[in-house]
């Protein structure tokens, strides 16, 4: 079956990034003292997953590299992800929420209602009348989840 | 088992036990979210809780969150779960034609028969697989997590070597922290917050719930369809005992065979019993047009399919799939190893999980009798509202693990792990088994290795250990064999034409 370049630079994007994970591991273990108490130590598992992966992603380059000849192009294919844009932006929105609790010390109501405004904005519809019900969802979502974790299982939410 | 039914019937057990169930149905309704997302997301809120209640919760869960996805499945076309693809081919044929009613009926009665006969296998099986695994030791445990692991990456759909690519890269992602053995770093690149290794729970959060909510949050808006809501008695007869009984038996037995099987899980056993029934059926082409069998073979063996992976959970502390990985994982929360120990030393545990078992089957039967109608109209909430309060409880329950938002990081990091393996065709089963799995494998192969002095030939003395390491490479050249013999067959054909 012939692929789409698509595939095959996803393909080869994976293989760079475990060819430089299995190079971490190999830095990794390295630094590892030798095996003095048991025949195994510390080392030998991440040198063993270090080849593995580093052969796995070779195999799945190779195998790339050769499929990119034959590839389709990829006109008129719709991507896997339709809307890659409003996906980062409900990841930054995330992040941005979770640096407002730790780092800025957000009161935890005010950052939750203003995240689900936010999240509904984004994946659903910015009319105001739907913001209002994002809010109330959210206020309502933010004081249950306190309530419960702050009586019941004695975390403080701030 | 007597004594566990009775726990399990203890009120606070059993109230868990139904809040569990309904949950579950609830979220295996929605398409989009799954059982696995849920338990992993639960996780955090048992900490506190005693092991029997926290264990009863999830098995709640995992049930009903199973059995929902029949819901939307029959009413929408869109499964809620998996394991309930096949249960649209003649399920959503039979709604159309307005049969919704009975559908649904079938569909619940059917995932009701699944679950107890799976129970019975499992209450019967069990104790005396747990007993017979009591000989094995480190070199048995290393090979049968090493077969568990081949079993994964093999069979999980997409190519051999992406999958086993996952399972070495989950590994690998364990390996930071406190090295067990010699109470020393290992691969913490001087860091402080990865002395204590990458927690279970972030990962699981992560890889499954953020990396799924980002996905969704990717596809492109659109109106649901509208679901025409039951609205009359679900219509099932004694005659239908008799009429459906045997396809009931006969995918259940084999939804919960299949479902012993790692890798394997509910939405295969659900296809193979679908397809048998057709095959063993006198009216072949009415599959697929609103056929009730067809109905009663798929969501038979996608729940019989729990029971089954439920077996080798308990008896020797082998993930039959993601979600009973993450089962482990809430058992080694609470300090207990599953295994064949498990029934000497924690036996209210071991049995607990038995008797909840049979109890949210039951539990699931009566919430979705009385309640299918509301469970059809919740699924319909918008997802925008839906995907905001689940990142705020990806987000909540991270920081709950231990009150640090060094876990939250890490969390989102591997959102962004699991998104990446899912758009590189990396099916993430084998990943998130291989991370479960890798610290037991380690430790029984060192122990292996100390008690034989470091002799690897060990391993010929231990004739179970050898058939454990045998199935392992076959599954492994499994696919290879079959392309082998299939080319030499088709020249067989040619040379013969």
């Amino acid at each position: 079956m012939t692929r789409t370049r698509r595939d095959i630079y996803t393909d080869l994007a994976l293989s760079v990034f475990s060819l430089a994970g299995a190079a971490l591991l190999f830095v990794g273990a390295s630094d590892l003292p030798a095996a003095r108490f048991e025949p195994l130590g510390s080392s030998a598992l991440p040198y063993a997953l270090g080849v593995l992966i580093a052969l796995f992603a070779a195999i799945i380059g190779l195998r790339a590299l050769f499929a990119l000849r034959a590839a389709m192009p990829n006109a008129g294919e719709p991507s896997e992800l339709a809307n890659p844009g409003r996906m980062a932006l409900v990841f930054v929105a995330t992040l941005i929420y979770v640096a407002a609790l730790d780092s800025f010390r957000a009161p935890y109501i005010v950052a939750t209602t203003l995240f689900i405004i936010a999240i509904g904005a984004t994946i659903g519809s910015p009319k105001p009348r739907s913001l209002a019900l994002f809010a109330v969802l959210g206020l309502v979502l933010a004081v249950a989840i306190r309530f419960v974790f702050t009586r019941f299982l004695y975390v403080d939410l701030g | 088992m007597f004594d566990a039914f009775l726990v399990v019937f203890h009120l606070d057990n059993l109230l868990l036990l139904l809040a569990g169930t309904a949950v579950g149905i609830v979220v295996g309704a929605i398409p989009g979210l799954t059982a696995t997302m849920l338990i992993a997301l639960t996780l955090p809120m048992t900490f506190h809780m005693e092991a029997v209640n926290a264990v009863t919760l999830l098995i709640g869960e995992y049930v009903g969150g199973i059995s929902g996805g029949l819901i939307t499945a029959i009413l929408l076309r869109m499964p809620g779960t998996p394991s309930s693809i096949t249960t649209t081919f003649d399920g959503y044929p039979m709604a159309q034609t307005g049969r919704a009613e009975r559908a649904l009926a079938l569909g619940i009665m059917a995932s009701v028969a699944g679950g107890i006969i799976s129970w019975g296998f499992l209450a019967g099986m069990s104790p005396t697989l747990a007993h017979f695994a009591l000989q094995f030791g480190p070199w048995e445990y290393f090979t049968l997590v090493l077969m568990a692991l081949f079993m994964l990456a093999a069979l999980a759909s997409g190519s051999l070597v992406k999958g086993l690519l996952a399972a070495a890269i989950g590994m690998a992602f364990s390996l930071p922290g406190v090295d067990s053995s010699l109470g020393s770093a290992r691969l913490t690149f001087g860091s402080d917050t990865l002395l204590s290794g990458f927690g279970l729970l972030p990962v699981l959060i992560g890889v499954f719930a953020i990396s799924q909510i980002l996905r969704e949050a990717a596809e492109p808006k659109k109106e649901k369809g509208k679901a025409r809501l039951p609205d009359r008695k679900l219509p099932v007869h004694w005659s239908d005992a008799k009429v459906h009984g045997m396809n009931m038996l006969r995918s259940s037995v084999l939804g919960t065979w299949i479902g012993l099987l790692p890798g394997i899980g509910g939405n295969v056993a659900a296809l193979v019993a679908y397809s048998t029934t057709r095959q063993l059926s006198k009216e072949k082409e009415k599959f697929g047009t609103g056929h009730e069998p067809g109905v009663v073979a798929s969501e038979s063996a996608n729940n019989a399919a729990i029971g089954g992976a439920l077996i080798p959970l308990i008896t020797m502390g082998i993930p039959g799939s993601v979600t009973e990985a993450i089962l482990i994982g809430a058992l080694t929360i609470h300090n207990l190893q599953p295994g064949p120990l498990l029934f000497q030393n924690s036996p209210e545990i071991a049995y607990g999980v038995i008797a909840a078992y049979a109890v949210a089957n039951v539990m699931m039967l009566i919430l979705m009798w009385g309640t299918v109608r509301y469970i059809a109209m919740i699924a319909q909430i918008p997802r925008a509202g839906l995907l905001g309060a689940i990142l705020v409880f990806c987000v909540i329950g991270s920081y709950a693990v231990n009150n640090s938002f060094s876990d939250v990081w890490i969390m989102m990091a591997f959102g962004l792990v699991g998104l990446g393996l899912e758009l590189a065709k990396v099916p993430l089963g084998p990943f998130v088994i291989g991370f479960v799995l890798s610290p037991i494998a380690e430790e029984q192969l060192r122990a292996s290795l100390m008690m034989s002095d470091g002799d690897v030939w060990a391993i010929l003395h231990r004739p179970y250990a050898l058939f454990f390491l045998a199935i392992a490479v076959l599954t492994l050249f499994y696919p290879m064999i079959i392309d082998l013999l299939g080319r030499r067959g088709g020249k067989t054909e040619s040379a013969n034409v």
